[in-house]
């Protein structure tokens, strides 16, 4: 008897102090935060006021939401793609046959080393890196279009796109070791047999390498997209947002609600709806798994 | 990857300058962070820029090391990632255990909690969180970082654990107890020391998110005593000035043992995330 | 296998009581705050907790010492919470919510209407701070607040070389000086004129564009206090002007991404040749030979020129349990020692007291200063800005407008109108 509760409720037990610890400082947190989107005044006041949907209400027609919105998408998206490209480019020279162990070993570190910063300093490092008057466009000034006063961060077209690139850099190793370690498990085997059958590197690569990776990708990919989402360090040392909201991510916006306004309500807003959206991918991602596995 | 006797050679020369490449495009910034730690303040911004100039000195680095408050700095942040790590660690595993070897009503809702918290912008998280920590007494304390980086980490830890005893077949479990060994004995006894080289990863990634985190850290400490390295780098940040070479060299002092860390467990961060958890 | 366990289990035991020394030893002070073992009328053996970004300003040690003896004459301790100038705000609003806020904490002027709306400040003189000795206090709706220590005139730096070298013989005093002077300095082949419209620390708008205003007299206000932008001309002439001097390039590039720390440290290298920038960074420009001036007014004004200014202002948290202890405290501030600690923090600066009751002593201060403190005395300073409802969020938005202009993207009428929207708004 004794030994059937036990099993029954073993996997409860496990799994206790990961649900104790997350649901006091997490889930609580959190219901509170979905609590004062419901509100007017969170915080400020004693005795806020329900509104119920009002603020999604205002939310949705503030203009400045959706370009934050646009942004973040496009940020995400860029920032995603890029590393995994990036990452398996990386992954694939460190595991290739090319190199001696001491080169791949001495190139690994310095793979690394973006990773390995605190982000506010390698914001600020870019920052002055990419001024007008810094040892970028010194570099480059040998090309015509480069300048002393060529702008980089505060040019209202390119700073996105200088953010992501600041974005990918710092982020890169991570991904770059995730798909180096998952080559390493793939077995030289399956390579050796299909070279036999005369298939071409760029095939194997199609059809072995990423079919064998595939549950690696996707998972990083996931995870990269929620932790994308929330980067807000290096964007808000970069630019604040700037020029002209040209680099607002949702973090920076609701940064800016909650800190400079000081507008919980509203910044507890764009919050949930961004859980919303994650809770759905999580979901969705946990089903993918469950039917992979069976 | 096998190719054909002449292809293989200019093949390799791509290779070989796609890794110099590769090297500048990750190191050049880091060589320029070193640089600018060596100057002057104003230096900083002297145009033609140049890489070590006049003023190079290790002024920077003295200043920094010489400061007990700023080393003061370093402890905390030592023992706050440090301690978060080992409790990280150990929770984790336990749920991955968990994840792992059963199935049981709720499973899949539990998985899909722990993964989406990740994505509330802790900006917004701050002050009920906050409200929470003084209620619990443990305001301006260590425990407060370690329990707070604690929750943010353990998702992560978590995925990757339950991935990796994924892979280890049940049977191993199974040896244990047919021997009589309970559960908890197969966990540590066999489980665990297998998985080392994923427990390594995990605890890199997870030291490197205490280590580097800054608002929580300024929320929820208010003594100088208390404060944590990412907080003394943004101290030097003035209402009209920044100390520059300051800030750089403090973070060039803060990745060095995180470099010497990543070096010496090599062999087991790669092996470990291979067979590790991001197969799912 | 069986010792691996043991190990194992000690060492993880070990770590943990390690955490629990760290813990006890060293857990940092409670979140108390400023509660005394007498509440004697003498107010001594109280602690009290002041938060600020002072220390990492001044020289080292000097504000411990200012505390110290503080301490030694009126047996009230003085605890200096010390947060990042960037993250003050965020640190005493997350301390307001949860009641850990000090209690003394140094106030922005952008901040003090946020504050005074979600009811962390107290009202000083009913504390007793001693406001007939100093010059100004900041009031909302009749109340006292919050009482500056220090304030901060912005001069315009002149890098005299860069000036020499492009053949500019005297430091422009109008605008049309300023025009040519810039002319000549591009011509040069060096950066003219600095304006910094980043805005992750919105403040350029304030201290460079509205400085040049009102240099002129240009204000955001008209007689009757009421805001008057959209059709005031002479906001329209300020906006042509700047506009010009953007079309010919003489404003320093990337001003759209450009902070105040990368402008002044800028100009410290000596790359450009005006900056309008705090006094208190003179103590920077050691390399640098400059001068100090007032900014140019408009051609044909002859009236008082406004300088613009900052500053080090203290109030009193509505949570502190000890207000007339924190009132002694900030008395001391301003009139400790006969008006020598009020004296030092300024002459130590570079910066005006705004107690009357100190008189500090220049003559240590950079030369510069003290020629420009001449100036000073025969103008006036002003800022708008103080006390505007939600100042960082109009400030952001008047700055993002003041780009699009500048780029060409709206017409001077349409900022104008968007600016009148944005402070008409401010604080509903």
């Amino acid at each position: 008897m004794n030994q059937l509760l036990g099993k029954r409720t073993a996997p409860y037990r496990y799994l206790a102090p990961t649900l104790i610890l997350m649901i006091i400082f997490l889930v609580i947190p959190i219901f509170n935060v979905v609590r004062y989107s419901f509100v007017d005044k969170a915080i400020v006041r004693d005795d806020p006021e329900f509104v119920g949907l009002d603020n999604y209400r205002t939310l949705v027609a503030d203009d400045s939401f959706w370009n934050a919105t646009g942004n973040t998408v496009i940020f995400v998206i860029v920032s995603v793609v890029a590393h995994l490209v990036i990452g398996m480019c990386f992954a694939m020279l460190l595991n290739s046959n090319y190199f001696k162990t001491r080169t791949k070993t001495v190139a690994r570190v310095f793979y690394i080393l973006p990773w390995v910063f605190t982000a506010s300093v390698v914001a600020i490092l870019w920052k002055l890196m990419l001024q007008p008057s810094g040892i970028v466009n010194y570099l480059l000034s040998v090309l015509p279009q480069i300048s002393q006063s060529t702008e980089w961060l505060s040019n209202r077209e390119v700073a996105l796109a200088v953010i992501c690139f600041i974005n990918i850099w710092c982020g890169y190793p991570f991904y770059m070791i995730s798909i180096l370690a998952g080559l390493q498990g793939i077995s030289e085997d399956l390579y050796e047999s299909a070279a036999i059958e005369g298939a071409t590197p760029i095939k194997s690569f199609i059809h072995i390498t990423i079919p064998q990776l595939q549950p690696i990708l996707i998972s990083i990919a996931m995870l990269d997209f929620i932790w994308t989402l929330q980067s807000f360090n290096v964007v808000w040392m970069l630019t604040g947002g700037g020029p002209v909201e040209s680099t607002e991510m949702l973090s920076i916006y609701i940064y800016k609600l909650a800190f400079q306004k000081v507008d919980y309500s509203m910044a507890s807003t764009a919050a949930t709806l961004l859980l919303i959206v994650c809770v759905f991918i999580a979901i969705f991602y946990v089903r993918q798994q469950k039917k992979v596995r069976d | 990857m096998g190719m054909v006797g002449r292809n293989k050679f200019s093949t390799k020369i791509i290779a070989s300058i796609l890794l110099v490449l590769g090297a500048i495009f990750a190191a050049f910034p880091i060589l320029w962070m070193v640089c600018s730690s060596l100057k002057a303040n104003s230096a900083i911004f002297a145009w033609p820029p140049k890489f070590i100039d006049e003023t190079a000195s290790l002024n920077s680095y003295f200043a920094v090391l010489s400061d007990s408050v700023k080393l003061r700095f370093f402890l905390n942040s030592y023992i706050v990632a440090g301690a978060v790590v080992v409790v990280t660690l150990f929770v984790g595993i336990l749920a991955a255990y968990a994840f792992s070897r059963f199935d049981f009503p709720g499973k899949g809702i539990f998985n899909s909690l722990i993964i989406s918290v990740q994505a509330i912008p802790p900006i917004v998280l701050l002050i009920p969180y906050m409200g929470m920590i003084v209620a619990m007494g443990l305001f301006n304390t260590y425990w407060a970082l370690i329990l707070t980086y604690l929750v943010t980490t353990l998702p992560y830890c978590i995925l990757m654990m339950t991935g990796y005893f994924n892979t280890l077949s049940k049977e191993l479990d199974e040896a244990v107890m047919i021997d009589g060994g309970s559960r908890w004995k197969a966990l540590w006894s066999v489980l665990v020391p297998i998985s080392i080289p994923g427990m390594v990863s995990v605890g890199m990634y997870t030291f490197m998110q205490a280590w580097n985190e800054y608002l929580f850290a300024l929320a929820l400490t208010q003594t100088t005593e208390m404060r944590t390295v990412p907080i003394g780098i943004n101290l030097l940040m003035g209402q009209h000035a920044y100390d520059w070479s300051q800030m750089m060299a403090m973070s060039v002092l803060g990745s060095i043992p995180v470099l010497i860390l990543f070096i010496f467990f090599q062999k087991y961060f790669i092996a470990g995330m291979s067979s590790g958890g991001v197969k799912g | 296998m069986k010792l691996k366990t043991i190990l194992r289990l000690c060492l993880m035991a070990g770590i943990m009581a390690i955490m629990a020394v760290a813990l006890a030893g060293c857990g940092g002070g409670s979140s108390d705050s400023g509660e005394g073992e007498e509440a004697a009328a003498d107010n001594s053996g109280t602690t009290l907790k002041f938060q600020q970004w002072w220390g990492a300003e001044l020289p080292e040690g000097y504000l411990d010492e200012i505390v110290a003896n503080f301490e030694a004459e009126s047996g009230i301790k003085v605890e200096l919470l010390t947060a990042p100038w960037a993250d003050t705000k965020t640190a005493i609003t997350a301390g307001a919510a949860n009641n850990t806020i000090a209690d003394i904490v140094s106030v922005d002027g952008a901040w003090l209407a946020e504050f005074v709306d979600m009811g962390i400040l107290t009202d000083i003189e009913a504390a007793g701070v001693d406001t007939s000795i100093v010059g100004d206090y900041w009031k909302v709706d009749g109340t006292g607040y919050v009482v500056p220590v220090n304030n901060f005139a912005y001069p315009m730096y002149c890098n005299m070389d860069i000036l020499e070298e492009a053949g500019v013989d005297a430091i422009p005093t109008t605008w049309s000086e300023l025009l040519d002077a810039c002319e000549k300095i591009k011509a040069a082949g060096k950066q003219a004129f600095a304006l910094n419209l980043g805005t992750t620390n919105a403040n350029g708008i304030q201290n460079v564009y509205g400085g040049t205003g009102w240099a002129s007299g240009i204000t955001l206000k008209n007689e009757d206090g009421a805001y008057e932008v959209a059709d005031n001309e002479g906001q329209m002439e300020l906006a042509e002007f700047f506009k010009e001097m953007y079309d010919k390039g003489y404003l320093y590039e990337g001003m759209a991404t450009l902070e105040e720390a990368e402008m002044t440290s800028n100009f410290a290298a000596g790359n450009c040749a005006f900056t309008i920038a705090s006094a208190a960074t003179m103590s920077q420009f050691t390399d640098v030979n400059f001068e100090t001036a007032l900014i140019p007014s408009k051609d044909g004004y002859d009236g008082e020129h406004g300088i613009c200014y900052a500053s080090w202002a203290v109030g009193i948290s509505e949570a502190c349990e000890n207000k007339e202890a924190a009132a002694q405290f900030i008395n001391y501030l301003l009139s400790g020692a006969d008006g020598d600690v009020s004296a030092g923090l300024a002459a130590t600066m570079s910066a005006f007291p705004n107690s009357t009751v100190a008189n500090p002593d220049y003559s240590e201060a950079p030369e510069q200063f003290q020629s420009f403190y001449e100036l000073y005395k025969e103008n006036y300073v002003i800022n708008e800005y103080i006390g505007l409802p939600n100042a960082s969020d109009v400030m952001t938005n008047m700055t993002n407008d003041l780009v699009k202009y500048l780029e060409g993207e709206i017409e001077a009428t349409e900022m104008l109108t968007n600016w009148q929207g944005y402070l008409d708004e401010a604080g509903k």
